[in-house]
């Protein structure tokens, strides 16, 4: 807690945390003992209790800054337990915080919840996506953002040196819809229960749209995602970590109608999304003149099958999907959502 | 009414850090070269390498290749660098 000071209104208050630069551009709600103690509560924490640590920047984030930064992004406390698995996922090694934060790659914090949490705390898996208009997804997204410039250091012109970056750096949150796959959640993948919840964190690049109307059978379509995969300008295409591509309702009813599993999809992606090392050449983007041999030999956007994590998601309705790139040195993480509700 | 103030920022750990002892020459010592995955990270590094074996016989203990520019040295190669090498540089590049 800092000083105690006497507003005018509201906005004087809200007036008071821009001051201290503690926004992320938008107003932020203004704390209370209550409204942070809520919040700790609904994750059953201490406020001293340790959630994880960054060890490249030698940052140990405690619950209450935690629960501080979801009340100032306008969380409920239901949204806690989703927070903080969010919390444990950027910590962990493979994510590599300290690269996909201070990047000049300018990369978003995406978090893909799985399990009964998504819908108990109403997060929208369907129509608008990646929109507004949801809170839990807004104020979640935004919750890891503020934690990040807050209580990481990871401000602009600081520890966040993005050259352009994206608007998803707000916010970013949002659910598998695992009532409308015919395929197994992602967290099962991952080897989690089918009635557990999770959050999996990704450094996400790029986010394209893939359009397409016209396509009755898979393969079509898909060699459209697969070239959204492999665009020359994309990190992924050199780093080759990982990406994800989120199948809305037209698309995924294509794939199951032609009685494709995902493991059919992932492979046909990772197959097709690929360039010769010739091409990659040709537009520098690998170094080197082209030798004998480089035209046949590919180079492809993953190093296998499983690093293309396939989820539903998005409107029912219209021919569209999308693609998200991976910032180049990070993988994603996986944590389980723990709560007493 | 009084309102609180709340200060949502973590202070990063001081950390104390030991330097190493310099060397007072350059003749003849051994050099680990680590270098961040970033295109010429290498390349730059090598060449300071060849510049110091020309002018004073430094000899290549090693490369260690960090897992991307983002992650910090393991622990592993750290020890290596220490057992193998009297000097390291690390380079960055892009």
């Amino acid at each position: 807690m800092q000083n105690n000071f006497t507003p005018q209104d509201a906005a004087d208050l809200i007036e008071a945390y821009y001051q201290r630069g503690f926004t992320d551009g938008f107003p932020v709600v203004p704390p209370s003992q209550d409204s942070v103690s809520a919040m700790l509560a609904a994750a059953s924490l201490q406020q001293d209790q340790v959630i994880g640590e960054i060890v490249t920047r030698n940052v140990v984030i405690t619950a209450d800054k935690v629960a501080l930064n979801a009340v100032m992004a306008g969380c409920l406390p239901e949204y806690m337990p989703v927070v903080v698995s969010a919390v444990r996922g950027i910590c962990h090694p493979d994510f590599n915080y300290h690269g996909m934060a201070t990047s000049t790659g300018g990369a978003a914090l995406t978090i893909l919840v799985n399990g009964p949490m998504a819908d108990r705390i109403g997060l929208n898996s369907g129509e608008n996506l990646f929109g507004p208009g949801f809170r839990a997804n807004m104020t979640i997204g935004r919750a890891l953002r503020l934690l990040m410039m807050n209580s990481l250091n990871t401000r602009p012109g600081g520890l966040d040196r993005s050259t352009i970056g994206t608007p998803a750096k707000i916010s970013f949150c949002f659910a598998e819809n695992e009532q409308r796959s015919p395929w197994e959640p992602f967290h099962v993948e991952r080897g989690f229960h089918p009635g557990e919840s999770t959050t999996t964190v990704f450094a996400c690049q790029d986010i394209i749209q893939v359009y397409n109307q016209l396509a009755q059978t898979p393969e079509p379509f898909l060699e459209g995602v697969a070239d959204a995969m492999a665009n020359m300008g994309s990190m992924n295409i050199v780093s080759q970590q990982n990406l994800i591509v989120v199948l809305a309702g037209e698309h995924l009813r294509l794939m199951t109608k032609a009685g494709w599993k995902k493991q059919q999809v992932k492979h046909y992606l990772f197959d097709h999304a690929r360039r010769s090392v010739a091409e990659l050449k040709k537009v520098k983007r690998i170094p080197g003149e082209v030798q004998a041999g480089d035209e046949t030999t590919y180079r492809h956007v993953v190093n296998q099958p499983d690093d293309i994590v396939v989820v539903s998601g998005g409107g029912d309705v219209g021919t569209f999907s999308a693609c998200l790139l991976s910032w180049g040195g990070s993988r994603s993480a996986t944590a389980m959502v723990t709560t007493r509700i | 009414m009084d309102f609180a103030l709340f200060d949502p920022t973590i202070p990063a750990q001081p950390e104390s850090i030991h330097y190493a002892p310099r060397p007072k020459r350059l003749n003849n010592l051994k050099l680990a070269l680590i270098e961040n995955t970033k295109y010429n990270s290498k390349t730059i590094l090598l060449k300071l390498f060849k510049e110091l074996e020309d002018r004073y016989q430094v000899q290549l203990a090693g490369v260690i290749r960090k897992q991307s520019a983002g992650h910090p040295v393991t622990a592993a190669d750290l020890e290596t660098c220490a057992k193998t090498a009297d000097i390291a540089i690390a380079g960055i590049g892009d």
